[in-house]
């Protein structure tokens, strides 16, 4: 007996098998599918749809927008299914075209998210989960365990949840808040490229990290959290923050309002380090105009230094979109959620 | 300064491979030239743009023409604002390029240029953080990269690999290398008398093309194409380097160069070596590169008059009509003798003898004022044993071929038959086509860009080695020495067309040049 879900199912099926039939003048969109993109988002998922749309052109992705509706009857499925056409640079002629299908859940469906995606799902290609913003958790557990690679923001779901889902997920696992971090830790590391400083990383005495203030979260910026435990993870300190030698490191995360910076992003990281001529101070700190970073060492070892650098401008779907190509193993971001979680467990 | 190597510093872990490349300076010698401002900036700017530069990176200009800091600044950035991949130019992106660029003015065979040149990388170390790291760029004529070369080692800047105190010095050599075999081997023999062969990039952009790249990942990256790559399934292999365009410009160049050395001797024969070569051991520099070499040394060399006359066509074009414009024929271009017998267009039925290759022809042609911009490589597979079905149309009684195309519209495309739906049996040859600008959905990166990326990594697998262009000079010289000594005619075509009938004869039984 047909249920409402299969016989919405089967109707959303004919309407992605009739989506590149001719049309009556005989011609067919020419279409291109290099991944399956499965994303999910709560109810206010504006502007991260607007993000969805340009990952999925730049990809070529048979594209699923997940949410569970609860207006909806518990037990219903809706679907819409469209071609998203890319228009050649500079004309209005379609280059290419790729699946979109919009689904809404019930509240019961949405348990059985795997299931239906599985029928719809290009089988052959890689599956990679986008959690967005209210991403559902019970459709994101659902869905995360039969994906390839899952792309999670920890800005959104916390680090504490990210951890979780690293832990227990086989699926590489991408956090655009880590990634956002990558200028920072490269900044940090190149202080220690100086073979005099290089005995300072095991004795680091200080790190003080500062973001911007949150108005619609709680607690420290997820970057800035995993700024310290990608620090703890790589140089070898205990959860209760003291290094090998047993030495405690003060560490502290602060935020500060500051307009046209998003909240919860980097202001400035300072460390302190002792070294046996003396004392070791770094500092990377976002400029005013929001755009450059300066790079600050001090040493016993040399005059101080001081560098200026141009930062990228935020762009979430280039983020997302280097995540999924990515194949470098996320060994670095696992140590570095494995170490904050036992590190926010100990405090 | 002495700095460690990155992989001691813990923190450099998973980062060093997001930036790719290591703290560096690219120092452009012919810094005033065209390739600089069309290729090299552009490309540069690209790679910053898509943050595969190090933050710690810097640029110098190297030329003879008096220019300032901010000369060179403004110039590059004009040359950007035109030639950029990507525009608008991010002038975030563009001012920190900006802020590491210099310029030093000097000749060629000046040491006090290079010392001044020293002084402004010592600068670019400790202002931007380069940390010793030099990639020389010539964008030179042939016989001015000894001089640089030679200078560069003098002022101690190209120290060999594991001396001295710079992390890494390399050159990037641009083509041609050398006129002919005797001038190759000494420009070999005095690069590498100065410098070891891992610090020597010769570039030849068509490496540096996305498809070229995939036809290695297309046969040794997949299964089911490797089996019939070979003398049982292939029945002959057409490769066609074709561009509408005439000399622009380019006549003196050309008298002095003529097709064969611009095109044939480097783009095509590298295609050829790729299509040819066996599986390397490893994917790294120089096992892919011993492969190419073997491919190379396998062409069955063409020596003697009758062999050239047999197995090699040159042509030179005719007035004609190009994509609905009237256009000049050779004889007229500017720059150009008026008795001139300069090849604009060369055909060769190469044969690769090896176990893999016997008996199987490499069709090889290449022109200027074809009829449209193309390069392509086609693998047609052996016709049908016993046809069951109506084969009477050409192609299907040779229905399959595998075409992989570099420019434009980089893509693969494979042929087979079709049944027409309807009653009967029917057939139809098709094609599955595979393009990279949809299937991938943005931009392949120029070839530069991935050229000049992979020279600052010390990637040298997409560069040519000192031994493969000797094999390739080795190949071409006996047939450009018969059509010098004019022992063979040369033949006329129009321009527009596909060249000379000559280079349809030299096809043999029923094969016939695919019109891409």
């Amino acid at each position: 007996m047909n249920t409402p879900v299969s016989d919405a199912l089967s109707r959303i099926e004919r309407e992605l098998r009739a989506l590149w039939q001719p049309d009556e003048t005989g011609n067919t969109k020419p279409h291109a599918t290099t991944l399956n993109l499965v994303a999910l988002h709560g109810q206010d998922g504006c502007a991260f749809l607007e993000t969805l749309e340009d990952v999925a052109a730049r990809l070529g992705a048979r594209t699923f927008v997940v949410n569970v509706d609860g207006r909806l009857e518990p037990w219903a499925l809706e679907g819409d299914v469209s071609a998203v056409c890319r228009l050649e640079p500079g004309s209005l002629r379609e280059a290419v075209c790729a699946e979109r299908v919009t689904l809404r859940f019930g509240s019961m469906v949405g348990k059985r998210a795997a299931s239906i995606l599985d029928s719809l799902v290009e089988s052959s290609l890689p599956t990679v989960v986008f959690a967005g913003p209210g991403a559902p958790a019970s459709v994101l557990d659902a869905l995360a365990g039969s994906a390839g690679a899952l792309v999670i923001d920890s800005a959104e779901l916390g680090v504490t949840r990210a951890a979780e889902l690293a832990q227990r997920q086989s699926a590489q696992v991408h956090d655009l808040a880590f990634i956002r971090t990558r200028r920072w830790r490269e900044m940090l590391a190149r202080v220690f490229d100086e073979p005099a400083l290089g005995p300072a990383l095991g004795r680091v005495r200080g790190l003080r990290v500062l973001h911007a203030e949150r108005t619609e979260h709680r607690g420290a910026s997820a970057e800035a959290e995993l700024l310290v435990a990608w620090l703890g993870a790589r140089l070898g300190w205990t959860p209760g923050l003291s290094d090998a030698a047993g030495q405690a490191i003060e560490v502290s995360i602060e935020s500060q309002a500051r307009s046209g910076v998003i909240p919860g992003c980097m202001l400035s990281v300072a460390l302190t380090a002792e070294l046996p001529a003396g004392r070791l101070s770094a500092r990377v700190e976002r400029e005013a105009d929001g755009e450059h970073l300066s790079w600050t060492v001090e040493s016993p070892h040399a005059p101080t230094q001081v560098r200026r650098f141009a930062t990228p401008r935020r762009d979430d779907a280039e983020l997302v979109e280097r995540a999924i190509r990515s194949f470098q193993a996320d060994q670095l971001l696992r140590e570095t959620l494995a170490f904050a979680r036992s590190w926010k467990a100990h405090a | 300064m002495t700095t460690l190597p990155p992989t001691s510093n813990p923190l450099r872990a998973g980062v060093l491979e997001d930036l790719s490349v290591d703290p560096c300076v690219l120092v452009i010698f012919g810094a005033s030239g065209d390739l600089t401002g069309r290729k090299l900036l552009p490309g540069v700017y690209a790679l910053a743009k898509n943050r595969m530069l190090p933050s710690a990176f810097g640029l110098v200009g190297f030329a003879r023409r008096p220019m300032s800091d901010d000369e060179l600044r403004a110039k590059m950035r004009g040359a950007v604002d035109k030639y950029a991949r990507q525009k608008p130019v991010d002038d975030l992106v563009w001012d920190d390029l900006a802020r590491g660029m210099r310029y030093v003015q000097g000749a060629f065979d000046d040491a006090a240029a290079y010392e001044k040149l020293r002084v402004t990388l010592d600068e670019l170390d400790r202002q931007r953080g380069t940390r010793g790291g030099r990639t020389f760029y010539l964008a030179v004529p042939p016989d001015a990269v000894r001089t640089i070369v030679e200078n560069l080692v003098r002022a101690g800047l190209c120290p060999p690999p594991g001396t001295g105190s710079a992390p890494y010095a390399r050159v990037i050599v641009e083509k041609p290398f050398g006129v002919d075999l005797a001038s190759a081997k000494q420009l070999n023999r005095d690069l590498l008398g100065l410098l070891d062969e891992r610090q020597v990039f010769r570039i030849d952009h068509y490496l540096g093309k996305e498809t070229v790249q995939n036809l290695l990942v297309l046969r040794f990256g997949n299964t089911i194409f490797e089996p019939i790559w070979n003398r049982n399934h292939v029945s002959h292999v057409e490769l066609t380097v074709a561009e509408h365009i005439g000399m622009e410009g380019r006549g003196k160049f050309y008298e002095q160069t003529g097709l064969m050395r611009d095109i044939v001797q480097n783009h095509a024969l590298q295609l050829l070596s790729l299509v040819a070569m066996e599986a390397p051991v490893a994917w790294d520099a120089d096992a892919v590169r011993d492969e190419k070499v073997k491919a190379l040394r396998a062409l069955r060399p063409i020596r003697t008059v009758e062999e050239v006359q047999r197995h090699a066509v040159r042509g030179q074009y005719d007035g004609g009509v190009v994509r609905g414009d009237a256009v000049p024929g050779y004889r007229e271009e500017p720059d150009v003798a008026k008795d001139s017998s300069v090849e604009t267009y060369v055909a060769i039925a190469a044969r690769v003898d090896n176990w893999r290759w016997a008996d199987v022809p490499f069709y090889l042609r290449a022109g200027k004022r074809l009829g449209k911009r193309v390069t392509e490589i086609a693998l047609h597979f052996k016709p049908l044993p016993h046809p069951l079905f109506d084969t009477s149309a050409m192609s299907l009684r040779q229905p399959n071929s595998l075409v992989l195309r570099i420019q434009p519209d980089e893509g693969i495309a494979l042929r087979f038959a079709s049944k027409v739906p309807g009653q009967g049996v029917a057939m139809r040859d098709v094609a599955m086509d595979f393009r990279y600008g949809t299937a991938f959905g943005h931009e392949s990166p120029e070839a530069y860009e991935r050229l000049l990326l992979d020279a600052m990594r010390g990637d040298a697998t997409l560069f040519t080695r000192h031994d493969e262009v000797e094999a390739q000079w080795a190949f071409v010289d006996p047939i450009s020495g018969a059509w010098r000594e004019d022992r063979v005619p040369l033949a006329r075509y129009a321009a527009g067309g596909w060249g000379p009938a000559e280079g349809d004869a030299l096809m043999q039984g029923d094969h016939r040049w695919s019109k891409p």
